[in-house]
């Protein structure tokens, strides 16, 4: 090591606690298993969360958040700031494999069964950053106030207001007032760039410091094949196939930002006639077919539309509770009803999705990532076997 | 000692490799975002002020007028 960063090391090391973190770094290991593979996914939408925050502070030198000026200063950022296109696109689209990303690691988390005591919280907060994801989602879907940006908001907020009792409170503060105006742009912006970042960081540091406390889990099916094998050492083994990853994600980024640049449409109008083919984001999908379904009138004075987003939201809380609600966890070899119930729900997520864009390729993704995991699976399980020989 | 001095020279040869390939990931980003702060050279079109042309249908030369926000 050279002079100088020996003293600017020394230097530090008498200000900081850096040996302890040196201690945790060269002792922390990642337990190999069939799933093993799985366990990138959360450095994975790491990575895309902070390519949001980065992007998303650079894109603030340029929007201007008001009905006026917002779509203008996009336009202006797409067409005349050097690379604001690139910036704009890769913002967009790794929110979206931020989102997608949270998804698969939420699935698989839960399959693996990794919220079984001591790893409730952990849980819970990956949920919570889940929801507070979908939100960020929500709030910035406006911010360019386009057409389709503009009166999706509005099916959207309307939705919210369809719940029972406090849907009009919930509308009215979704919107700053009783229609989808400049003030709930503004109001979506103060959300996006301050009050859920804020959140997200709190929650977030409390599940990061929590998975380092506590560690991977190991599902129970293959904690005998864990015990068996040679974990491998975080420092460098894991971070280093966890760079490589990054590199591939960034690699993604790039290619998605300049082959399909993120489109801006035209300037909402709120005199304009509804846009005819509103459809929200892709991971809201699913409940705003389910909510297509759903027929005119009203029972015990509630209308037939409540009942859906009572139980979207009864859903939420469902899987915000599951390590509390699953008792027959720690059963190894068992299929347990938690199980089915996660299956049946990722087909009925999956499947609406799909019917949603007309398309398969929700459908191909999904298979698609179940036989990668389970090709590794095979390959790790191969070569664990060659390597006890 | 012979040995080792393939294993050197190709050692080098990676590190070089690598180093390289660091360098043009760490280029390729840093430059559009260089180029993305500095304020581009065309300013943004001020909003405070629109011109409207008006053109006489009796065919009189148009003339223009210029609305300002105050």
């Amino acid at each position: 090591m050279p002079m100088q960063v020996q003293s600017v090391y020394a230097w530090l090391r008498a200000r900081l606690p850096l040996d302890s973190v040196l201690d945790l770094a060269e002792h922390k290991t990642v337990p190999v298993h069939r799933y093993s593979i799985c366990y990138y996914l959360g450095g994975m939408t790491l990575f895309f969360f902070c390519v949001q925050v980065v992007t998303g502070i650079l894109l603030m030198l340029y929007y201007r958040p008001s009905a006026g000026e917002a779509f203008e200063s996009v336009e202006f950022l797409m067409t005349t700031v050097p690379f604001g296109w690139l910036i704009r696109s890769i913002h967009s689209w790794s929110a979206n494999l931020m989102i997608f990303f949270l998804f698969v690691h939420l699935a698989t988390v839960y399959f693996m069964k990794a919220y079984r005591p001591p790893r409730e919280m952990t849980w819970v907060t990956g949920t919570l950053l889940l929801f507070l994801a979908l939100a960020f989602g929500f709030s910035g879907y406006l911010l360019p106030w386009n057409r389709l940006a503009f009166f999706a908001t509005n099916v959207g907020t309307d939705i919210a207001g369809a719940v029972p009792v406090i849907g009009g409170y919930l509308m009215r503060f979704l919107r700053g007032g009783d229609r989808v105006t400049g003030g709930t742009l503004s109001r979506f912006y103060g959300w996006h760039v301050a009050i859920l970042p804020a959140i997200t960081t709190a929650v977030l540091g409390i599940h990061l410091l929590l998975v380092q406390i506590q560690g991977m889990s190991v599902p129970p099916s293959e904690e005998e094949t864990a015990k068996q094998r040679r974990p491998m050492k975080f420092v460098p083994n894991f971070l280093l196939r966890d760079i490589f990853g990054w590199t591939l994600a960034l690699a993604l980024l790039a290619t998605l930002a300049a082959l399909f640049p993120w489109a801006l449409g035209e300037k909402a109008d709120p005199f304009a006639p509804a846009f005819a083919d509103i459809r929200p984001e892709w991971y809201f999908m699913f409940m705003f077919e389910t909510l297509k379904f759903v027929p005119g009138g009203e029972v015990l004075g509630i209308d037939y539309e409540s009942i859906p987003i009572l139980l979207f939201g009864l859903l939420g809380l469902t899987i915000l509770l599951v390590p509390f609600l699953d008792r027959n966890a720690d059963s190894p070899g068992r299929t347990s009803t938690f199980t089915l119930l996660g299956v049946i729900l990722l087909v009925y997520v999956t499947g609406l999705t799909a019917w949603g864009y007309r398309s398969w390729l929700p459908i191909l993704i999904t298979l698609a990532l179940a036989l990668v995991i389970y090709l590794h699976g095979r390959g790790t399980g191969r070569a664990g076997r060659s390597g006890e020989k | 000692m012979e040995r080792d001095v393939p294993n050197t020279r190709r050692r080098n040869i990676v590190n070089w490799l690598l180093g390289g390939s660091v360098a043009g990931l760490v280029a390729s980003v840093v430059y559009p975002l260089a180029r993305f702060v500095s304020p581009p050279e065309v300013p943004e079109a001020a909003t405070d002020q629109y011109t409207v042309n008006i053109v006489r249908k009796s065919g009189g030369a148009p003339s223009s007028i210029v609305i300002l926000r105050s």
